[in-house]
């Protein structure tokens, strides 16, 4: 009798423990997000793709562009001795995308941590004064078309290499779009390919079918190694974090109490930036990327000047961010938060000092590119 | 000699849902307790006298851009878009809806402007609405003309 009520006790004890799991993980964590650990805090679910949030689609017209590596191993890209089917063409574009949302998401890592060192460094140390020099140089490294050319290209014919040295040097002159440049230059316009096309006008769906394999693994190849590039600058800031945080150098934000709120943005330090420009014109130190003659010079910019340079430093964004590509694209003069942020920001010097203040990896990081071109030119 | 008796698992199963139950109770009773230590203001000078004692407070206000969630604790503040507005387009309603950003503050020095405004004084502060509203920055120009 008792070893009947004992196990009767335990089954019951066991059917409580399932429910009260299965009832308090249901009702804790939003839609889109499951709870990262029993008691623990909810986090976004990754789709199949391994995409972040809204990052898009095409990772031929948008990480071609943004991505380069400083391994010297090239991709291994060529055209294939068989025509693949459009099925492995469409699975090597998926993956293209995949890579290209695992991109982003480095990126962020390597962001988040980068912002974090920055915070942390004594702003008296010769380590900080040179930080934001470095840190540019980084990402100027991993967006350089030069670097590009020389890691993924070494396969190639000298004659391939003369056709896409064109469509470098096409994409390092202003104002010719991304798009227009892959028109006149990359794969599609190799001999190989040519002499695919005209080898047999029946061939021609074939041919389309390699080039399209070949841009999309090379799509890959881009962006395994800049995320394995972003993850390696991201370990190696991890790691002077520690250091830092064992020499007693705590974050401000670890050391008070946090509140117990549901959608609870990251806690992650951010460095107090200050603006570049003024509404008055007079322009103050300091952005993040920017010497300090840099920050000097601006304020002998006439507001045109910065009315372009704005416009120059967003369209380059537009142009390498999905995201900003379905902003660009929606019907914003009927959004009342669009309008209510045209009132709060009116001119292009306020939505300049902005970008640079409240910097979304793309955004900032392109104004920063575009003022700095201003003063290399 | 007693015969022994099955278990009756309909009984069991019923009674362990009733003790389910019955813990779920205590869980919201004891959660809404804790709750209700925190203050739920009507108004902004309500919310803003609560920020800068550092106290706990929530002000829910109904705006043109749609329904805005602020909440202060430990001298930590956080604003959510709970709604967008109904006429919003869905590219922004998708970027901003249940999105939130945190600004920490000193004890007496509220930033009134986190209320007041979207975009100005978040500078110093982080999460995913602040990116969002960054992202948006860019084409406000066009949109307010």
């Amino acid at each position: 009798m008792k070893r009947r009520v004992k196990k009767e006790m335990i089954f019951v004890l066991i059917c409580i423990f399932i429910l009260s799991i299965g009832f308090v993980s249901a009702i804790t964590c939003p839609a889109g997000t499951r709870q990262e650990f029993a008691g623990g805090s909810c986090i976004p679910i990754v789709g199949e793709s391994g995409k972040a949030a809204g990052t898009g689609t095409s990772a031929s017209t948008s990480s071609s562009a943004a991505t380069a590596s400083t391994s010297a191993t090239g991709p291994s890209v060529s055209f294939p001795s068989n025509t693949p089917t459009q099925a492995e063409v469409n699975a090597a574009k998926a993956e293209a995308d995949r890579l290209y949302g695992e991109q982003q998401t480095a990126w962020d890592r390597y962001s988040k941590t980068s912002t974090e060192l920055f915070w942390l460094l004594d702003t008296e140390s010769e380590e900080f004064e040179t930080f934001s020099d470095k840190q540019f140089a980084f990402e100027d490294t991993l967006f350089s078309e030069e670097e590009k050319d020389n890691s993924i290209t070494h396969q190639w014919s000298e004659a391939d290499l003369e056709i896409v040295h064109d469509w470098v040097d096409c994409r390092n002159s202003d104002p010719h779009p991304f798009d227009y440049c892959w028109s006149i230059g990359g794969y599609d316009n190799t001999p190989e390919y040519q002499s695919c096309l005209e080898a047999s006008e029946e061939w021609q769906d074939a041919c389309s079918l390699k080039s399209d394999l070949a841009n999309a693994q090379l799509d890959q190849w881009h962006a395994k190694t800049t995320v394995a590039a972003l993850d390696a600058k991201a370990a190696e800031y991890n790691k002077r974090i520690a250091e830092l945080q064992k020499q007693g150098k705590g974050d401000k934000w670890e050391e008070d109490e946090e509140p117990e709120e549901q959608n609870q943005p990251q806690q992650a330090a951010v460095p107090p930036f200050q603006s570049i420009v003024n509404f008055d014109n007079n322009f103050q130190p300091l952005d993040m990327h920017l010497s300090q003659p840099q920050i000097d010079m601006l304020g002998e910019i006439p507001p045109a000047r910065i009315h372009d340079l704005f416009h120059s430093a967003a369209n380059n964004a537009v142009q390498n961010n999905p995201n900003l590509q379905n902003l660009a694209n929606a019907n914003l003069q009927n959004s009342p938060l669009a309008n209510r942020l045209g009132a709060e920001n009116p001119d292009a010097a306020s939505k300049l000092q902005k970008g640079v203040s409240l910097p979304p990896p793309s955004l900032g990081n392109f104004i920063n590119q575009e003022v700095n071109k201003l003063f290399n030119t | 000699m007693d015969k022994k008796k099955k278990p009756n698992f309909l009984m069991v199963g019923l009674g362990s849902a009733l003790i389910t139950l019955g813990l779920l109770v205590v869980f919201f009773v004891i959660s809404d307790s804790l709750k209700a230590s925190s203050q739920t203001c009507t108004n902004s000078a309500c919310f803003v006298s609560a920020a800068n004692s550092c106290a706990d407070a929530t002000l829910t206000s109904e705006e043109p851009i749609g329904t805005v969630k602020h909440s202060t604790s430990g001298c930590y503040y956080l604003k959510t878009i709970v709604k967008a507005n109904s006429s919003e387009v869905p590219e922004v309603k998708s970027l901003i809806e249940g999105k939130s950003l945190m600004c920490k503050y000193d004890p007496g020095n509220f930033n009134m402007n986190w209320i007041s405004y979207i975009s100005e004084d978040i500078e110093y502060c982080q999460g995913p609405l602040k990116e969002a509203i960054g992202e948006l920055i860019v084409f406000s120009e066009s949109a307010a003309k």
